[in-house]
Formats: C-alpha cells, structure tokens, sequence
C-alpha cells in the first residue's frame, strides 16, 4: 500500500539516527545466547521426561543426592540439580555412564523392533539416582522412559509438592527388582505390557545388551539421518564419525581456523534452579574439549567437498560425511547424499598431500 | 517484504562463510535498530533489542535452511525482541514511547506522536503494515497470531490515529476499504 501515512511513516523512520555496530558486542551476545540454547536443551530434556518442581515448592523437602520425584496418582514430579545429557551415546559411553549408578539398573525389555536410543540423560552428574532414555522409531515407539533409585522416589504422596504442579501427560509407573520405572502415557498399551512383562524377566547384563544394540556404534554428530547407511559403510578399523549437514556447511570456517570438529554429543549441567516448572538457569560445565575429527581430517573432508571444483557443491552439498581414519597416512570419507536417489561416493585421501581419490566403488542407499 | 541485505550476503553467510556472517549483520543492523525503535520507542532499548537480535543472526543463521526465508526469520526475531525488551522495561514500570527520535520534521513528529497513543500490540501491527508494506498474513506470521487478530488490530489502530491526526486528511490515513482491500 503506498498512503501519506505509510510514506511519511518510512521517511520518520529513516530519520532515526542508528548508532554505531559494536560487532565485539555482538560477539558477546552469540556467545551467550550459545549458552542459553544449551540451557534450554536442558530444559527440553528435563521436560521430556518428568515435571521439574519449582525451587520455592519443594522448601523443606529433603534432596535426595540431587535427585527427588514425587508420585501423586498419575502425576509426578522431581528436582534434579544436575545432570549429564547425552545425544547419540555409544554403548562404552552407555556403560561408563551406569558404571556409578546408585541402583541396579535394568534397562526396559521387550521395546518394539527397529527402535533405536538418541538421548539419553543421567541425574545426578557423579553418581546417577535417575536415568532417562529416550527412543525412536520410524514405526511411531518415540517415547521416554526413567529408571528411578527407589531410595530418591516419594511414591505415595498425597499431592505433588506444590499442589499446582501438573503434569502435562499421564505416566504409569512400576517397580522391577531395585528399580522404579516410569513410562510415558503416550506408550500403547500393549506396547507398555509387553515392555512390563519382558523387563521383569530381564537381567541386567540381558537388558544393556538388548539397549546397546540400539545404540550408533560411529559417533554421530548433529541430527543426522543416514544413519543406518553410514553403519553398514564403516570400516571395522578405526574410529568412523557421522556428520549432519549442518557441520558439513561449517567445514570451510574450521579450515580456515584450522579448528577441529569437537564431540558435542555430551553437555553437563550443575547448579540447576528451577521455579515455576521451568529449569530457570544451570551452569554448563565440562564445555565440549573432545576431539571428534582433528583439524587435518577436516582440512580432508574440505578436499573431497571441493574435488568438485564447485563452490555451490562445498557449501552445500547435501550431504552427511562418513569419516574415519584407518591408519597415519590415509583417511577415508564417504558422501553420503541427503536424496535417496542419490549415491553415496567414496574417497580416500592421502593425509600428508590431501590427494583425492575418488573410489571406483560407490553405493547405492538401500 | 522488505529486504534485509543483499541475496548474496545472505547466500554466503548460509553456506557458513564466517566474514560473510559479519558483513550481513553489519548490513542488516541500521534496519533493526530503526523497526525496533519504531515498536518500542526509545533509543537505547532498541539498541538493545536490535544488538540481541543481530547476536541471534551471527549466533544462529546457519540454521536458516532456505535464504528465501531469512527476511521473514529476521523480522520475527526483531519483533520478539523488542516485545521481550518492551516488557522488561514494562514491568520496571518506565515504559515510555518517545515522541520524538530528534530532527524538526513535522510530519515525522506528529507520526511518532501517534504512534505513542497507540498500544504495543496495536503499534506492532501498525508499523509492520504501513511503514514495512507487509501484508496481514505476513504480519500473523511473524508476530505468531491468527491473521484475523492482525486485521482486528489494525481495524482498532486506524480508528485510533484517525481520531488523532485530525490535521491529516482523508487521503493520509487509508480508508477502510483500502486496508481490506490491503488485507484480503
């Protein structure tokens, strides 16, 4: 529309002197908001699984060792106040992780085919008193489950602390052996018997064999959707990495820094404070330091982006990258293309001159 | 719909290019600070709204999946922005809509003035649909309400400055007609 007021409005408006950018300003601030974006990936995990209790309601309750829930009916609640969330663990993580569990843990049974585990969070940081593990399925098993420390469970309170506390879903809970365990209500039913019945015959060793096999056994950065391709194409030497698209799209700017790609897989929060139902700060600690791929494999995977001779094709490839190192003088890098019609292109890469080979054997996604 | 920068800025500051990050929120920065004064009405808030969401653009524009979206994806971090810098000042109880962002033009007083009368949910829409030539929908889009809540709002908010801008005539301030018309 173009009216007197629409054209006298813009001319006031670009009369309005701007001041001057501070782009170290700005720099500031993304770092911070960096940090709240992780705050508040803790805030989604907290709420996936349980209701946090607000700090004022739960005056006078005991702590138990960082963690305490509440049962009421189908309600529940709990305070956590800290915890270590993990994307995509790997099975040693899995085992590393449980290795200091305060209970005998018995991970759930009888979890329909073809699910796999993408998160999975532990509260307390030292010694976890509650675990959460969440699953996928293609088939619609995309549920959370907690393993609760009996000793940490309130399970017969008359009201949740705070008597406004509400769950926005119904839960059912159940005891196995030294465990308390709680499922979402958006589980089927048949789908929670079958899981009751089968976790209660399960022994430990049985159930984190059965959970390990669903997890990645390549590290999986990002949110990446090839990964069942990129499991059948890794080498059994080395260390192999998957890569969303997102970090492939970063590979330019950490060549040029000659930075690596650091495992974020795990985020540690201590210090949580809540109010309101809401996670309302947590100090991030144990800030990502790992190294996933070293600057030289990622100076390789930049060499396979640009054997194109493309820009369009490095910035944006379209793809996720396999990568592994199966000794000193070599790496090997996989394209593997987000269309399925696609495939995937092999290469390897000399690691001293970063000579491109493009293997004569490619795949085809199936 | 306005443009924030150059498409090619905006297509390398997507594909990760770090310097072509900067050089997009150094484009984009004098038209956030402005749309920001203009909803909340005072300079140093807006330079706080407006640096915040240019930290978001540095910070978070590599989650931009398609660079035709990042018009619409700027606009809305501005506007919620400023809405979250408006209620803090709010609920410290200072919120005053400047009537004036300096200079002696008249007519840019008397907008400014009018626009101080009018309340934050009325002047959003307001600004979005005269100064910025954006259409109702797009309007629902980026504040994240019901597009008949937009033409509501701007229903209300012409009343409102007709009412004010007495000096204006007619043809200053559209007609019903033509903001249906602009909306449908």
């Amino acid at each position: 529309m173009s009216s007197d007021f629409s054209l006298t409005g813009r001319s006031a408006r670009e009369q309005i002197p701007v001041p001057t950018l501070s782009m170290d300003s700005i720099r500031k601030r993304s770092h911070a908001a960096q940090t709240r974006a992780r705050l508040r990936t803790f805030v989604t995990a907290a709420a996936v699984s349980l209701v946090v209790v607000g700090a004022g309601v739960g005056v006078g309750a005991k702590i138990y060792d960082g963690v305490h829930v509440w049962f009421s009916g189908n309600k529940v609640a709990t305070v956590v106040h800290s915890l270590v969330f993990m994307r995509n663990p790997m099975a040693s993580d899995l085992r590393t992780a449980i290795a200091h569990a305060t209970f005998p843990v018995v991970f759930p049974a009888g979890i329909p085919a073809g699910t796999r585990v993408n998160r999975v969070m532990l509260a307390p940081l030292d010694r976890p008193s509650a675990i959460t593990i969440s699953y996928t399925n293609p088939g619609g098993f995309n549920t959370t489950v907690v393993l609760l420390d009996p000793a940490v469970v309130d399970a017969n309170a008359v009201q949740v602390p705070g008597g406004s506390m509400r769950s926005p879903r119904t839960f059912s809970h159940w005891r196995v052996g030294g465990e308390i365990v709680v499922a979402g209500g958006e589980i089927s039913a048949g789908d929670l018997n079958q899981i009751k019945a089968a976790t209660s015959v399960a022994s430990a060793s049985e159930s984190l064999a059965a959970t390990e096999a669903m997890l990645p056994d390549i590290i999986v950065l990002g949110g990446t959707v090839r990964l069942e391709i990129a499991e059948r194409l890794r080498p059994a030497n080395g260390r192999s990495v998957l890569i969303d698209e997102l970090n492939v799209r970063s590979i330019a700017r950490l060549v040029k820094d000659r930075k690596p790609i650091l495992d974020t897989r795990f985020s540690y929060a201590d210090k949580i404070g809540n109010m309101n139902a809401r996670i309302v700060k947590a100090v991030v600690i144990r800030k990502p330091d790992v190294v996933a791929i070293p600057a030289d494999g990622v100076r390789a995977i930049d060499a396979v982006l640009n054997s194109s001779g493309e820009r369009a094709s490095r910035d944006r490839c379209g793809c996720e990258i396999l990568f592994n190192q199966p000794n000193p003088s070599a790496y090997r890098i996989w394209k593997i293309p987000l269309s399925a019609a696609s495939t995937v292109q092999t290469y390897s890469v000399d690691a001293r001159t970063f000579a491109v080979t493009a293997s004569t054997v490619s795949h085809t996604q199936r | 719909m306005a443009r924030w920068a150059q498409p090619e800025i905006v297509f390398a500051a997507l594909a990760g290019d770090e310097a072509a990050v900067e050089e997009l929120v150094a484009a984009v920065w004098p038209g956030c600070f402005r749309l920001a004064a203009s909803v909340i009405g005072d300079r140093s808030l807006a330079q706080d709204a407006a640096q915040e969401a240019c930290a978001i653009v540095h910070r978070n524009i590599r989650s931009v999946r398609n660079a035709d979206a990042f018009d619409t994806w700027l606009y809305r971090i501005v506007m919620r922005e400023s809405a979250r810098v408006r209620r803090r000042h709010e609920r410290e109880g200072q919120a005053t809509f400047a009537q004036s962002f300096g200079g002696d033009d008249t007519a840019a007083i008397d907008v400014w003035r009018a626009l101080a009368t009018l309340s934050p949910e009325l002047r959003d829409v307001t600004v979005l649909f005269y100064f910025d030539d954006l259409k109702s929908a797009a309007i629902a889009s980026i504040l994240g309400i019901p597009h008949a809540t937009v033409r509501t709002r701007l229903a209300r908010a012409r009343a409102r400055l007709r009412g004010l801008l007495d000096d204006y005539r007619d043809e200053v301030l559209p007609t019903t007609l033509e903001v249906k018309q602009h909306v449908i």
